[in-house]
């Protein structure tokens, strides 16, 4: 959005006309550094003057130096012809950066008009603005003649932002491993925050939000910033008056400013973080001033050193490390970010304790002021009683805050202090690992929870257990331990689904399930020890080539599910998939006292012919297995053994004489169909079976 | 007679002879969809997205957010 930077834009009592070879220009004082983008002027014309151009030159000995900086043209035929003129903007085609303090020309060329086609330009004649003057040319601009100190154009100055320059969207990930922090410098390449090595425990939990182009990390004792949207300047004594919160602040020198986000101490030595909202920059041992809270003045030096740009590494304290901000909890395990406030839980001293910082600053935990966005505490429990143990947080937007405790899930509809409700969402069952939940693109939450893994429709509908029914066993059979496991969830958009992964803390071994939401099906997945999955990112990056489910693995790499790879990556070598499907029990009698017996067998596969446009599945295993029960189906699939026919089925499509015909009898029959052959995949449509009565079973 | 692929996935809470249709009591690394149709087979790969080891050592990444600034 453009803003109005210099002007002289009242008193106009004259016109002055331009024509050919009759310029007129107007000598200005910028009085900041910015970027201008265009020019208004209060004109008029007479005739049909055509298009006309309005230009920025450099100023020699008070007057147009002939240099155009930048140019812009407008069509003065649309202008009126009333006598007092009105006000248009003529854009510049390419803006320009003007340096703060320094005289710069508009100059307006006659070119192409005449005595019946022209334009005039509004001005004051008497009253005069002071840092500029009228010019006039009747060479074309070879020279020019201040008419009167006190004779100048209307004009006004316009620039796109207070930075000028053009900004930068980006967005960048960040991953904790091996007690380091890195980021994404640069599309597709990570580098090390080196600044934080060695500053966290990556033994103990580690948990990151992003806010106000900051992460925030809580580490037990470790409570850290990675700040990548400051600027950092250092002063030796920031004197009796510090920066407050939101303080501007200028540098005497460079006209730099910034606006204050967190400093390091209230007196003496103190680094300060702020948002730099100009194109100049804080200089080396320059003064900066600004004005506190309290209308007090704030002056301090800044050591020998230039500003420092993002990224930095600092300690997350309260503001100015001072207790007027208030006191952080000691310790935390769990950090989020809700309706501008920072959430911390899991201190292990007070494991039913939530904390909220104050709304938009995440350096102020001063409880219970008379202030409704003040910093707030509390515990999720009826009056009277202490807190369930908070496991997780899990916001949603803006509207609620999720605490998923040990034994009982709460919700925090709106804001703590203003308002807002903390409300039972259900007291049979707790979520059982802070990052075990995730949303989809329908604002459903799922959880695993003591109970199982669960759906919340939107909006808080009747909870649904998916696992109730057709896994009553998932959650026994998961058999999380925190203290040897970790569970997170994602959700993948691109797949249609949701992923449960359960990594053993100290070798990688995993097991993992994918549900499918199209099918609502449940599916087992097993990847390689390197690749077990220690923590999720659905990454909303800027290169759309980066833009994918994240997976931070066991062994230091992050992975992805790449559809057009048949083999997984190791840390270094690839390992074949091995993946199967049973078929079974299936009765081969109709009844239980007769044996069946199988006639005959045939399989369809993916593909169609070799290379046609469907994908093509490669060969197929399969065995058969009979038996007398069910359940001893079951146990026979399960341990992959004492089949009694086995082969291959050739891919794709289905192959000419690719039936099986041999006959084998059972009451009931199992059929496991798979591949395990590395640089290969598969895919099935049908499996096609005849069986007829047989004799009755002995 | 026909069997599709078990595109319900897992069910392991009916009585075995009677195992619901499209379902399976075991299966591993497959998915419902395979090249954009509903026919099941083996699920993606699992591969390296960026090709720098963080940390620099085989150690686990605990924890990964995004930041986006404007600058």
């Amino acid at each position: 959005m453009a803003t109005l930077k210099d002007s002289y834009n009242t008193g106009d009592d004259n016109s002055l006309a331009v024509i050919d070879a009759s310029w007129k220009g107007q000598t200005f004082l910028t009085t900041s550094a910015y970027t201008v983008t265009s020019v208004k002027l209060k004109l008029l014309r007479v005739g049909s003057p055509g298009n006309f151009t309005v230009q920025i030159q450099n100023v020699v000995s008070s007057k147009p130096g002939g240099t155009v900086l930048c140019s812009g043209t407008y069509n003065g035929n649309t202008l009126g012809t009333a006598s007092t003129g009105v006000w248009v903007e003529i854009i510049f085609t390419v803006p320009v950066a003007l340096l703060n303090a320094t005289t710069y020309a508009i100059v307006i060329p006659g070119t192409g008009m005449d005595g019946s086609n022209s334009i005039k330009c509004r001005n004051d004649s008497s009253t005069g603005y002071a840092d500029g003057a009228l010019q006039s040319s009747i060479d074309q601009g070879s020279s020019w003649q201040t008419p009167g100190a006190t004779n100048d154009l209307m004009f006004e100055i316009w620039a796109e932002s207070a930075s000028g320059s053009t900004k930068t969207h980006s967005v960048k990930l960040v991953a904790a491993c091996n007690n380091e922090i890195w980021y994404e410098s640069s599309a597709g390449t990570m580098e090390e925050l080196t600044a934080a090595n060695g500053d966290i425990n990556t033994t103990e939990p580690v948990s990151m939000v992003d806010a106000y182009e900051k992460v925030f990390i809580a580490n037990g004792t470790n409570f850290k910033v990675a700040d990548f949207g400051n600027t950092k300047i250092i002063t030796t004594n920031v004197g009796s008056h510090p920066p407050d919160f939101g303080t501007i602040l200028t540098g005497g020198t460079s006209q730099a400013k910034m606006v204050v986000d967190y400093i390091t101490a209230l007196s003496s030595a103190c680094t300060i973080y702020g948002k730099r909202i100009t194109t100049a920059t804080f200089t080396a041992s320059e003064t900066v001033t600004g004005t506190d809270d309290d209308a007090n003045a704030i002056s301090f030096a800044m050591t020998a050193a230039n500003e420092v740009a993002p990224p930095h590494w600092y300690d997350w304290t309260v503001f100015g490390n001072d207790s007027s901000s208030g006191v952080m909890p000691d310790k935390a395990f769990n950090v989020c970010l809700y309706r501008g406030r920072i959430g911390l839980t899991r201190n292990a001293d007070y494991p039913f304790q939530w904390y909220l910082s104050k709304q938009f600053n995440p350096w102020n935990w001063l409880y219970a002021a008379t202030d409704a966005q003040s910093a707030v505490a509390g515990g999720n429990s009826d009056v009277g009683r202490i807190g369930d143990i908070v496991i997780g947080q899990i916001p949603y937007k803006d509207d609620y805050l999720v605490y998923g405790c040990a034994t009982s899930l709460w919700y925090l509809l709106g804001d703590p202090m203003m308002g807002g409700a903390l409300i039972e969402l259900d007291l049979t069952q707790g979520l059982l690992a802070p990052n075990a939940f995730c949303w989809d693109n329908d604002s459903n939450l799922y959880m695993v929870t003591t109970a199982g893994f669960i759906r919340i429709p939107r909006g808080f509908g009747q909870i649904e257990n998916l696992t109730l029914i057709d896994y009553p066993d998932f959650i026994n059979d998961l058999a999380y331990d925190p203290t040897l496991h970790s569970l997170t969830l994602a959700f993948d958009k691109d797949d249609r689904g949701v992923l449960i992964t359960k990594t053993v803390l100290l070798t990688g071994v995993n097991v993992n399930y994918w549900y499918d939401l199209r099918t609502e099906g449940l599916f087992y997945d097993v990847y390689p020890d390197d690749a077990g999955v220690r923590s999720v990112l659905d990454y909303k990056a800027t290169d759309p080539d980066y833009r994918n489910l994240l997976f931070g693995c066991d062994d230091g790499y992050i992975r992805w599910f790449d559809p057009d790879s048949v083999d997984d990556d190791t840390v270094d070598d690839t390992q074949a998939i091995d993946s199967y499907i049973t078929f079974g029990p299936l009765p081969m009698s109709g009844d239980m006292k007769h044996e069946g017996k199988l006639v005959d067998l045939d399989f369809i596969t993916a593909g169609g012919a070799a290379s046609g446009s469907q994908s093509d599945s490669n060969d197929i295993y399969y065995r058969v297995f009979t038996a007398k029960s069910a359940e001893e189906i079951i146990e026979k699939l399960y341990a992959d053994s004492d089949y009694r026919i086995a082969g291959t089925v050739s891919a794709p499509g289905r192959q000419r004489g690719g039936g099986i015909k041999r006959k084998i009898r059972g009451v009931f029959m199992g059929v496991k169909l798979g591949n395990e052959t590395a640089a290969e995949t598969w895919a099935f449509e049908k499996m096609l079976y005849d069986v007829k009565k047989a004799g009755r079973l002995k | 007679m026909e069997l599709a692929f078990p595109f319900k996935g897992l069910n392991k809470g009916i009585l075995p002879s009677e195992q619901p249709k499209l379902t399976t009591s075991d299966l591993k690394n497959v998915r419902p969809y395979f090249g954009g149709r509903a026919r099941g087979g083996q699920r993606p790969a699992v591969k390296k997205k960026y090709s720098q080891q963080i940390g620099g050592a085989t150690a686990p990444i605990v924890a990964m957010v995004s930041v986006t600034t404007v600058t």
